[in-house]
């Protein structure tokens, strides 16, 4: 490498230096401009690739939710759960979330007293995934008091996932929005909406049961 | 439910920043490990957040330097000699020189040169005959034109519940495109258990093979969506069943 390299720049620099030298013995008396030798700088190409390596990435999010999860038939119940999502693009962002709740009784079973059970206590349990493609749709600033401005994203989601209830799981449909306060430059705080549709026929008819949750949490980006 | 009251309260006593900037402020270390460059254009112009229709705060000049910390998405903050921070979109950024006299080097905006060995991540949803089905996927890319996958799903139908396992290569004749059609060959195996307990219904494991094609769509510089079609051979005990599987994906790649 190295030898046939000073051979290329030998020959380049005798190729190049020797006509100028020429030139200059010849014209330096009617005022042109001297040109200086040609100098070659081998690239360095490790360089190049580490300008990129050294700007630290920030696009992963991951944090923890805790609300309320109305179960259709079933009541309103406290749903604690984590989330992490991936910033593709300043628009775009996946999420995937998991949560788990326990659902109460329906007013039959109520009405009915307590020998009436449609479902055992292992079968209340209400635990789902999603997977999620979140869209920023308004982002912006608010303006909290005169000094303090944080920047802020209403966003839309939809996506599905599977809900494991009354000992079964349910291909489920998931829509929401939600709301994101970046609090400092790696915290945010997240008001979330969601509905959760999946087909049931717990309660005698199939049908669509809507199961919208309220959540709060804190995400931090890293 | 405490917890969760808890949680809300706890938001309100958090620090709250002293001026009112609220550009993350960058420490002085930091500043210092940060990649130095100097700006070429006229101006660099600094905003208050990552995103569109952000305020510019600060503007630095021609021959300034500025110290580049951080990305997220295609925006990257910024820090100058003053101590001012501030986000700058990637092809402002693009206009400055580390000290070694070239420009900055930072993801291009062609799909192409990045899709050069890069993991994927992404999930899909779609219908195989009657059946539901969700599933997770992770690729790896091979070469320009060759990808593997591999996805673990699941399957929802009236009578029966089931996980899917199964690993995919993927053809894709051209990434010169925002919109680039593929196609997938796949062997996987699918474990379905029927949904009534009766005595006596085992679960069912095959084995099956896809062949599919389909379109990705590239948005923005690493965001793809996907439409697909795949056909499925599912061997079963005695014979060969045939489904057909329509599908949207959301991947990304990093």
């Amino acid at each position: 490498m190295a030898s046939w390299f000073q051979q290329l720049f030998l020959i380049l620099t005798a190729l190049t230096v020797l006509p100028v030298q020429a030139q200059q013995d010849s014209s330096n008396n009617d005022g042109t401009v001297v040109i200086k030798p040609i100098q070659i700088i081998e690239p360095d190409i490790t360089l190049r690739k580490t300008s990129q390596a050294k700007i630290d990435d920030e696009v992963f999010e991951a944090g923890v939710f805790a609300g309320v999860i109305s179960i259709e038939d079933f009541g309103t119940q406290p749903l604690y759960g984590v989330k992490a999502s991936f910033h593709a693009t300043e628009d775009f962002f996946l999420q995937a979330n998991y949560g788990v709740s326990k659902a109460g009784r329906t007013s039959y079973e109520t009405i009915n007293g307590n020998g009436v059970n449609i479902l055992t206590d292992g079968d209340r349990e209400f635990r789902y995934y999603d997977l999620l493609v979140g869209y920023n749709l308004f982002p912006g600033e608010a303006f909290i008091t005169r000094n303090l401005t944080l920047n802020t994203a209403f966003y839309l989601v939809a996506g599905a996932g599977n809900t494991r209830f009354a000992g079964d799981d349910h291909f489920t449909l998931v829509i929401g929005s939600g709301y994101r306060v970046i609090l400092s430059d790696w915290l945010t705080w997240n008001l979330d909406y969601r509905d959760h549709i999946f087909k049931t026929e717990l309660l005698g008819r199939e049908k669509n049961s809507h199961n919208i949750e309220l959540t709060t949490g804190l995400t931090v980006f890293f | 439910m405490p917890v969760f009251i808890l949680l809300f309260f706890s938001l309100w006593l958090l620090p709250a920043q002293a001026d009112n900037s609220h550009v993350p402020a960058v420490s002085e270390e930091a500043a210092a490990q940060a990649l130095q460059a100097t700006v070429i254009d006229p101006y660099l112009e600094l905003h208050t957040g990552p995103g569109r229709g952000y305020p510019v705060i600060y503007v630095v000049e021609k021959g300034a330097t500025i110290g580049i910390v951080s990305r997220r998405t295609s925006w990257y903050l910024v820090v100058d000699k003053q101590g001012n921070s501030g986000w700058v979109k990637r092809e402002n950024l693009a206009r400055t020189l580390v000290d070694t006299g070239v420009p900055v080097v930072l993801p291009e905006t062609r799909h192409s040169d990045f899709l050069q060995h890069r993991v994927r991540l992404g999930f899909t949803l779609g219908w195989q005959e009657s059946a539901e089905q969700v599933a997770a996927m992770a690729g790896f890319r091979l070469s320009r034109h060759i990808g593997i996958e591999a996805e673990i799903g699941q399957l929802f139908s009236a009578t029966t519940n089931g996980q899917q396992y199964s690993a995919s290569l993927i053809l894709e004749p051209t990434d010169r495109w925002a919109v680039t059609p593929f196609v997938s060959l796949g062997y996987g195996r699918q474990e379905l258990e029927l949904k009534s307990k009766l005595p006596g219904n085992r679960p069912l494991e095959d084995n099956f093979r896809s062949i599919g094609a389909g379109v990705n769509w590239y948005i923005g510089f690493n965001f793809v969506l996907r439409g697909e079609y795949r056909t499925l051979d599912i061997f079963s005990d005695n014979q060969t069943v045939s489904n057909d599987l329509w599908r949207l994906g959301f991947s990304s790649f990093f």
